[in-house]
């Protein structure tokens, strides 16, 4: 086919489209959406017990700000590379830096005697509070142009997943740096993983 | 910023008024823009190929891309960024499939090989085995092995007489020696 008759048949299939909203406003969007549901779910499952105490506590602070600040990197970098050019130089450096600040803030406080305990809800709870916030940013992915659809659904499973964790400490009673290793880190990373292949193979 | 990633800010501005009327749904603006588009297209895509006589190949699959996307177009950002956003990632595509073909065309001879010293080419009835295998392809698969193995044209020659592309050709004959084989080794096996 010649360039011009390629080009009589794209102009012939023309027809007006709705602009995109920025990734920005797109990313507002989602993570106000997802904050809804984690909440929403949070206070539907009862918090810990003793919220209140450990929320004065500045290690229980750090690491949820520390939760919060990833997921948010995290969804704006899904959401810039959900669009052509509008990746910046911090896209893929901000949140694998969160993710890193994340692990060497429970590092730095030692494992302690090592005692992870049991975990298999903590993982279930990152695992069905993530799903949502996952699903409703893949629809969202999938009207934008990802080029780099790994990245996309990297950066989009690591945002829900750590949001979903955020949510499980509110709502897991166990503070040891073991358990919160092996039941909520490591879960987001392994999810994210799975997650990435799924969404950035369907994204494609 | 890579060479021919630049656009003038003067036509940089032509590009984006028309393409936010094409996104309106002008189609007079929208073919100004794709035809406008071509030379620039070609340009950073030659720059980037050593194939020359793919470029218009990749330069189209970028016009595809561009109106599949162009709902992602923000007027309030340059379009050539976006534009080269684009071409450079159906670059990528392109090298990518380029690279898997390239690893297929490196059996190609040891697939010939491999029909050609099956089991049933050596029998007495040879010719009559081929001549039921050979039938048994698709007709597409038949003409493209017929002109390239028969004929000995070239791959080019083939994609010009039949006005399929080189890579539909060379994809064709290499299903098609794949088809042989197994017929002419179930032949075998058969009798």
């Amino acid at each position: 086919m010649t360039n011009e008759a390629l080009i009589r048949e794209l102009v012939a299939d023309a027809q007006p489209v709705r602009r995109l909203a920025p990734p920005g406003l797109r990313c507002v969007g989602w993570l106000a959406l997802t904050l809804l549901l984690l909440v929403a779910s949070t206070l539907a499952l009862g918090a810990r017990g003793d919220l209140a105490q450990r929320s004065r506590e500045l290690s229980f602070l750090l690491d949820g700000m520390c939760l919060l600040l990833l997921g948010t990197f995290a969804a704006r970098s899904a959401f810039q590379l959900s669009v052509p050019a509008q990746r910046s130089a911090v896209t893929f450096g901000l949140p694998l830096a969160g993710a890193a600040l994340w692990l060497v803030l429970l590092a730095a406080r030692g494992l302690g005697a090592l005692e992870a305990g049991p975990g298999v809800p903590c993982v279930l709870r990152i695992t069905g509070l993530g799903m949502l916030p996952l699903l409703v940013g893949w629809r969202m992915q999938r009207r934008a142009a990802p080029l780099e659809a790994g990245w996309t659904g990297l950066f989009l499973a690591l945002a829900a997943f750590s949001f979903a964790a955020l949510a499980t400490r509110v709502l897991c009673a166990r503070d040891g740096v073991a358990h919160l290793l092996f039941w909520h880190c490591l879960p987001v990373f392994v999810l994210t993983g799975v997650a990435t292949v799924a969404a950035g193979w369907k994204l494609v | 910023m890579v060479s021919g990633e630049h656009l003038d800010p003067e036509i940089e501005r032509r590009l984006s008024a028309w393409m936010q009327r094409a996104q309106d749904g002008e189609r007079a603006a929208y073919e100004r823009l794709l035809t406008e588009l071509i030379p620039h297209l070609r340009r950073f895509i030659g720059a980037r190929l050593r194939a020359g006589e793919e470029v218009d190949d990749v330069v189209q699959n970028v016009l595809i891309s561009i109106h599949r996307d162009r709902h992602t177009y923000d007027p309030s950002r340059p379009f050539g960024a976006w534009m080269y956003a684009i071409a450079r990632h159906r670059l990528i595509d392109w090298a990518r499939r380029r690279r898997r073909r390239l690893a297929r065309e490196d059996l190609e001879p040891a697939l010939v090989e491999a029909v050609a010293s099956s089991a049933a080419f050596l029998e007495p009835s040879a010719l009559d085995t081929l001549q039921q295998a050979f039938a048994r392809l698709s007709p597409v698969q038949r003409e493209v092995i017929q002109l390239l193995k028969l004929e000995g044209w070239s791959v080019r020659q083939v994609s010009e007489s039949t006005g399929r592309t080189e890579s539909a050709v060379k994809v064709s004959a290499h299903r098609g020696y794949h088809t042989l084989l197994k017929l002419l080794a179930s032949g075998t096996d058969d009798e």
